[in-house]
């Protein structure tokens, strides 16, 4: 019964409808040409910026403002001014992984009879959350941005965002949304010049038109059609200005482009008036952001976090047979250096379950081990090691099971000689191949979870407790980086 | 950059001024052969043809893009793989500004009324209970099954444990089974 049910999902799974293999290949190499236009120009602009920086810091002369914002106004706004930049103070992530940003954005996207015909807005916004944080919410007029050391700059520094629902709707379908979003002091007019050739952090994935909006920079992306495959319509219509560095954008769907466009024109006019008539632009004033209990305990800067490789070798266990499996050589260990996995916290067949979608970590690396146990059984041991925004948190949360994500089969603590109870656990469990045991060592915000395999409990408990107290010391070998995390920075 | 075409084939090669003649041959080659398994594996993810396709070209153009440095590697398309891997795990991580329920999917659902013997059902059932899954159960069973990677090396790709990998896939059959029961939809055919 399995067997036949298994082979249909991979029949089904290996039923691709044929491509024409010519177009793909041709867009692929206009792709890949794209690719190295954008790292050619983000060299040159990079080179350009760093000289100009310079030559400003050596003349003591401010340098000017790129644009001027009599153009930022479109014809029938609701608002005549606004200011070409902002004063941020710059970001600030603090070893916790929280942040004083630069500003807490107010609530501007309009609600209750001031919304448009047709839409309810959300109670609430998202909240002010710094960007890296979520993916997911990392957007610019909905194109997906990249965030991280290695992405192009500009980068915003956080957004807020208001959803909405077709009024007399109660099935939960969003079909509008308001993004607010901040950037770094003179960089938005950069941000939407990249916008406006799709190049930049934020990019859009899927096919987009630009639809020009009156009255406002030709210079700067203000408009665009979206092919959207997800949405009933199949495309979302965008529209998105500047104010200083700050850009309000707001996306919609329909049938008719020319009404969608204006409902979404009519939602970034009428946030942005609200913005203006807040005055916060005007003396922004910095904010505390902290994870709360109930939210995901974020990646903050989780592409420029590095995890060394703190896994032991396996001789450390005296366990004969049991051998370090390599399956870096396949590609992800050696190509992807850095830690930047979007998982949720791995420990054994607990944390990881997409049924109990967990917190999430700053970065995370997996090791393998096994050992070859009679003629077919491998018993396998995997160490995978953590830093969380709060490591005590989350170590305490898999201790008493009481995390988003739960142990799918109850451990049995021991008692760990010679260590803390408060930042160690031993436990036994029943594995699928036999006597398995688990051993969580946490150091500092980096939590190191074995889950070990053996032919009898004690020898599990020989492999998790030896290599866990291994791998907790070459941990501590590569010292602490500048956020005071232990490996951070190698 | 020069550019050349091909006798007997609307396709143009271009290389890199500089990049001898064997490594501009060695790019052809590996797209010719890692093309049709990439787009298969973004197909299997994605069950869209248009979101494969994508995936695909994202995947196959970086590889392209830094083909100098990744040809060092041992294997380009384990790179792509994970390209494909990373790119839509990360893409259904984007929804609540993305995600829009379509109407479509509001339909009336009707329970199926045929015996599920030896546990077969309806191909498009079975689709759409793919299309169904979250995100990382969908990836386990495509890496598994599709793929026909080993567990350890699933885990490598979506950087958990084995036993996550595991406890995935045994959930997706779970749901797989009885969500192709359900969506075996009236008009829902294979």
């Amino acid at each position: 019964m399995n067997t036949s049910f298994e082979d249909q999902v991979r029949d089904v799974l290996r039923d691709a409808p044929e491509p024409d293999w010519a177009a793909l290949r041709a867009a692929v190499e206009d792709r890949a040409e794209g690719k190295r236009r954008v790292r050619m120009l983000r060299g040159s602009v990079a080179g350009f910026a760093a000289a100009a920086a310079v030559a400003a810091i050596t003349t003591g002369v401010a340098m000017a403002p790129l644009f001027e914002g009599d153009g930022a106004a479109p014809a029938g706004s609701t608002t005549s001014t606004v200011p070409d930049s902002t004063p941020f103070v710059p970001r600030v992530k603090h070893a916790n992984g929280g942040y004083t940003m630069p500003m807490a954005f107010p609530d501007i996207a309009p609600k209750g009879d001031k919304a448009p015909a047709g839409l309810v807005r959300s109670t609430k916004g998202m909240g002010t959350q710094p960007a890296g944080a979520d993916p997911g919410r990392n957007t610019m007029a909905s194109a997906p941005c990249q965030y991280g050391s290695s992405a192009p700059q500009p980068q915003q520094w956080g957004t807020e965002g208001w959803t909405y629902q077709r009024a007399g709707r109660t099935d939960g379908a969003v079909r509008a949304g308001v993004t607010v979003a901040g950037w770094p002091t003179t960089t938005a007019i950069t941000a939407m010049q990249q916008l406006d050739q799709n190049s930049g952090a934020c990019t859009f994935d899927q096919h987009f038109r630009k639809v020009a909006w009156s009255g406002l920079s030709a210079s700067e992306g203000n408009q665009f059609v979206v092919d959207e495959s997800r949405i009933a319509e199949g495309k979302r219509y965008v529209a998105i200005r500047r104010v200083g560095d700050v850009t309000v954008d707001a996306w919609t769907s329909g049938s008719d482009e020319q009404a969608a466009l204006a409902t979404a024109r009519r939602l970034v006019d009428d946030s942005v008036a609200n913005l203006l008539a807040s005055k916060v632009l005007d003396d922004p004033q910095p904010a505390e952001f902290a994870w709360t209990d109930g939210t995901s305990e974020g990646g903050p800067d989780k592409a420029q976090f590095i995890l060394p490789d703190i896994a032991p070798s396996a001789d450390v266990a005296g366990v004969k047979g049991l051998t370090r499996v390599d399956v870096s050589s396949d590609g992800p260990e050696s190509i992807f250096p850095r830690s930047d996995l979007y998982t949720v916290p791995v420990l054994g067949a607990q944390v990881g379950d997409p049924v109990h979608p967990g917190s999430e970590s700053v970065a995370g690396r997996v090791a393998f081990y096994a050992r070859q146990s009679g003629a077919n059984a491998s018993l396998e041991t995997s160490i995978v090691w953590h830093s969380f925004p709060d490591g005590k948190k989350a170590f305490d949360e898999i201790i008493a099971n009481k995390g988003t994500a739960r142990w799918l089969t109850a451990p049995t603590r021991e008692a760990w000689s010679g260590h803390d109870e408060g930042t160690t656990f031993l436990a036994g469990q029943p594995g699928e191949n036999g006597p398995q045991q688990i051993a969580l060592r946490l150091e500092g915000n980096v939590l190191i979870s074995v889950v070990a395999q053996g032919e009898t409990q004690v020898q599990a408990r020989t492999i998790a407790t030896k290599l866990a107290d291994e791998a907790a010391k070459n941990l501590a070998s590569f010292g602490r980086g500048p956020d005071g995390r232990p490996g951070n920075g190698k | 950059m020069q550019c050349s075409g091909r006798l007997n084939d609307s396709r143009v090669t271009c290389v890199w001024v500089g990049m001898t003649n064997t490594a501009g041959a060695d790019l052809d080659g590996w797209l010719d052969a890692a093309m049709p398994r990439i787009y298969g594996l973004a197909y299997a993810l994605a069950q869209d043809r248009h979101q494969a396709e994508d995936l695909s070209q994202e995947a196959l153009a970086t590889v392209v893009s830094k083909w100098r440095t990744v040809s060092r590697a041992d294997n380009p398309t384990a790179y792509a793989r994970q390209i494909v891997v990373n790119t839509f795990l990360s893409q259904k991580r984007k929804r609540w500004t993305r995600e829009v329920v379509s109407d479509a999917v509001v339909t009336e659902l009707v329970p199926a009324t045929d015996d599920l013997a030896g546990g077969v059902v309806e191909r498009g059932a079975l689709v759409e209970a793919l299309r169904s899954l979250p995100p990382r159960q969908c990836t386990a069973v495509t890496l598994r099954y599709f793929e026909d990677l080993p567990d350890a090396d699933v885990a490598a790709l979506m950087g958990c444990s084995v036993s996550t990998v595991r406890s995935s896939i045994h959930h997706a059959l779970a749901a797989l089974r009885a969500r192709s029961a359900s969506f075996e939809l009236t008009g829902v055919t294979s």
